[in-house]
């Protein structure tokens, strides 16, 4: 296409560049656009070049010096920023290029910018180290909740503490979660509950917002007291989709302001189900035991008449000596029998001696089985020790309750046919009742 | 297992204990109970010992409904609702 058609005159390279410029300056004379940088040269002129791009394109752009010289930033590569300019062809080059009069930050990139500068300098500090999370306590004694006592967080919060362990103490430091002075009220609140012994947990929340909502939570001074808070932290910060660098920090993240009222009790009626399992195998124990005392007493009582015969047994034999030596004419034998008599009165003296330790035993047995007076049974904790070695020996119920029985003859145990006639009665004794049984036929293995 | 005197598991030692800390020992005493390896005397101190930790445990989970106290920022906590 001519422009001039009637003219003789032949356009020069240059021609059709400035002419370019000429239509692109009246079609687009200013053009406001958001681009992210992804090169950006600075020449010793003090022009800068950049190449702009987002997602699918790119562009070239130049700022001259007197343009870049009134910048309130360091432009740098990866920045969001918005441009105002207009199109240009470098005649030199015939480069398409926008001419940028002015560039400011975008305020979302600037953001994000600031977050993945702060997020890296305190991750180099060691603030987000997995190593240094600890353990929430199992069930607090009172929980401590940063956040503002209007917002949407607090009432769900409450809601579902209420619904898992509804007599557990909660206290809200109330604060401003956005805006002016909300990082620095925050920050105070997390001090202010661990100057206190008040709380055993710390939930530091707000409901869900946008990044500028949320910002509080990742300003430095929020991040520093979450990581040096002494109470335990749970960093409830907006939605699942929101990590804010408190988050980060915290010992443990809730994806939402109900999730950590789930993380940070148990639920009370599965704690009493457990309490419950554990009495009621406490209480089987006990109704196993009863059966066992029963045997003890009878134990104790055959012990005592036991002993009782072998006392009156020592005491006619001595009273036979006695009358031995008093026949006898004293001179002769006096010092035979002398010799004799001690030797029964200290044998006396000895069984004597154990009936009345056994009948001590067998007294505290008696206290202790009929669970008598639990603070006597602790002062008289020796002789338990002593009778429950007793008790461990002679109880044979134990091994009865497994299955086995024990064969008695008259009073003698059996334990080999050999003792055994045909047609002999036999006492057996199971865990539980006895039978008189008659030997029919026995077999010696 | 630790080595406690039967009978001697104090009182005051029990009311001290942590949730967590209660219900560890009470299970733990329950298995051994249960496991039948104890002997009679230890069993019987361990089941005493059951009963307390069961009441102290529901004890603590025990207590006045659930109140939000709103804390002032003073030297003080104090109650504000």
């Amino acid at each position: 296409m001519n422009i001039f058609p009637d003219s003789q005159l032949r356009l020069s390279v240059s021609d059709v560049n400035r002419l370019f410029n000429t239509a692109l300056e009246a079609q687009f004379p200013a053009l406001s656009f958001a681009a992210e940088i992804s090169e950006i040269t600075q020449a010793a002129s003090g022009h800068i070049y950049m190449t702009l791009k987002d997602a699918e394109a790119q562009l070239s752009a130049v700022m001259w010096r007197s343009a870049a010289s009134s910048l309130k930033f360091k432009p740098k590569v990866g920045m969001s920023v918005v441009c105002d300019g207009r199109p240009n062809v470098y005649i030199k080059s015939g480069r398409l290029q926008i001419v940028i009069t002015r560039m400011q930050e975008d305020g979302v990139g600037a953001l994000q910018r600031k977050f993945l500068e702060l997020k890296e300098k305190l991750d180099k500090e060691g603030l987000f180290e997995s190593s240094r999370k600890r353990k929430l306590p199992f069930l607090p004694r009172a929980i401590g909740i940063v956040t503002s006592k209007s917002g949407a967080a607090i009432s769900d919060i409450m809601t579902r503490l209420s619904a898992r362990m509804p007599q557990l103490p909660v206290y809200l430091v109330d604060v401003r979660v956005q805006g002016d002075g909300a990082a620095l009220q925050i920050a105070k609140a997390i001090s202010y509950f661990n100057s206190l012994s008040l709380v055993d947990v710390l939930i530091v929340t707000r409901g869900g917002g946008s990044l500028e909502d949320l910002w509080a939570f990742n300003e430095e001074v929020v991040v520093r007291a979450v990581f040096s808070s002494r109470l335990p932290v749970i960093s409830a910060v907006g939605h699942e989709r929101d990590t804010t660098l408190s988050d980060l920090a915290a010992d443990v993240r809730a994806p939402t302001p109900t999730a950590a009222a789930e993380i940070v009790v148990p639920r009370r009626v599965d704690l009493l189900g457990q309490i419950a399992a554990c009495e009621r195998s406490l209480l089987e124990f006990d109704r196993w035991l009863q059966p066992l005392f029963s045997e003890l007493d009878a134990k104790q009582a055959r012990l005592e008449r036991q002993l009782a015969n072998q006392v009156s047994i020592k005491s006619s034999e001595l009273k036979e000596v006695a009358a031995q030596v008093a026949l006898i004419e004293p001179g002769r034998l006096l010092r035979a029998h002398h010799d004799r008599l001690k030797l029964a009165v200290s044998r006396i003296s000895v069984i004597a001696g154990r009936v009345e330790a056994l009948r001590s035993e067998a007294q505290a047995l008696a206290y202790r089985l009929g669970w008598a007076g639990k603070q006597s049974l602790q002062l008289n904790k020796s002789r338990l020790d002593s009778s429950a070695s007793v008790l461990k020996t002679l109880n044979p119920l134990g091994v009865l309750a497994r299955g086995y029985s024990i064969v008695r003859k008259g009073s003698e145990i059996i334990r080999s046919s050999e003792a055994l006639k045909t047609n002999d009665e036999l006492e057996v004794s199971f865990a539980k009742g006895q039978a008189m049984v008659t030997v029919k036929e026995k077999k010696n293995d | 297992m630790t080595k406690q005197q039967p009978g001697k598991s104090k009182k005051s030692q029990i009311s001290s204990l942590s949730f967590e800390e209660g219900i560890q020992q009470l299970e733990k005493l329950v298995q051994s109970v249960e496991s039948g390896k104890l002997p009679l005397e230890e069993s019987i101190s361990s089941y005493e010992k059951g009963m307390e930790l069961v009441s102290h445990l529901r004890n603590l989970l025990g207590g006045a409904e659930q109140r939000l106290k709103l804390l002032k920022q003073t030297t003080s906590a104090e109650e504000a609702e």
